[in-house]
């Protein structure tokens, strides 16, 4: 590892058309950092799903507002922020869903989330009036 | 850029949808329009084709959700064939090959689809 404590930020509107420039963002920075394929492939994706409920749920009825992304390289672990103006949304409450439910039992909203609790080390989500903000911790030294 | 895209291709009476490139929440309507076309054509029996897919989040996983049951009523499938292994994990994770059958290559679904023809007309 080259670098030491290092934070890059990417601010985006909430529009889906951003979705690609913030997985770019996401692996271009990974990739710096000195990830695993895996786990660069993990980040980008939970980034996604996390962006994605924040794009269609956090701003829903509202115009377009700010997403921003903060990825901090520190020396066992990458920390992931996003910084979202909507409304709260509060990943700790809503269930994970049962995957081996009948096909009709399914709720599909919660399949994103499940995606980030199974790719992400730590979920820390704080809300304030200064914005919401989650945050992914990913280990260098993990599986996944 | 051209970052998602589809093609249909009809072989028989089974349609098999390629996707291209990364399918997410602002690409995934482009694959609802190709089901919506085949359904209104009454083309149930599909398999899509992952071989050229680079990435999938759960928008693209929740389309197949949302027309299959549509599809198996009538006497239709959606088969899904040469997922790479990553795009394979996410459907794993999500329990989807106990949804759907998941081939190795588009050869088998459409081998799949002609054996149980065989077995309507006995």
């Amino acid at each position: 590892l080259t670098q030491s404590n290092k934070t890059s930020e990417l601010v985006v509107k909430s529009r889906t058309g951003n979705l690609s420039s913030i997985r770019d963002f996401i692996s271009s920075k990974a990739s710096d950092a000195g990830l695993a394929k895996d786990s660069i492939e993990n980040i980008m994706l939970a980034v996604d799903e996390a962006c994605t409920n924040i794009i269609q749920h956090g701003y829903k009825g509202m115009n377009p507002g700010s997403i921003i992304l903060s990825f901090r390289i520190e020396s066992t672990r990458i920390l992931v922020q996003i910084t979202d103006f909507g409304q709260i949304f509060e990943p700790v409450e809503t269930p994970k869903p049962d995957i081996e439910a009948a096909l009709e039992d399914r709720e599909f909203g919660g399949l994103g989330l499940f995606l980030i609790y199974q790719t992400m080390d730590n979920i820390d989500y704080h809300s304030s009036e200064d914005g919401n903000t989650l945050t992914f911790t990913k280990f260098f030294n993990s599986d996944d | 850029m051209a970052e998602f895209g589809t093609s249909i291709e009809n072989k028989g009476d089974v349609s098999v949808i390629k996707l291209e490139g990364y399918l997410d929440a602002h690409t995934a309507p482009a694959l609802e329009n190709n089901f919506t076309e085949l359904i209104n054509d009454n083309r149930f029996k599909i398999v899509v084709d992952f071989r050229d897919l680079a990435y999938i989040s759960s928008a693209g996983l929740g389309v197949f959700m949302a027309y299959i049951e549509k599809i198996r009523n009538n006497s239709g499938d959606i088969k899904l064939a040469g997922m790479n292994e990553k795009v394979f994990n996410i459907f794993d994770l999500l329990g989807f090959p106990l949804l759907y059958e998941i081939f190795d290559t588009v050869e088998e679904a459409l081998q799949k689809y002609n054996e149980s023809k065989g077995l309507d007309t006995k």
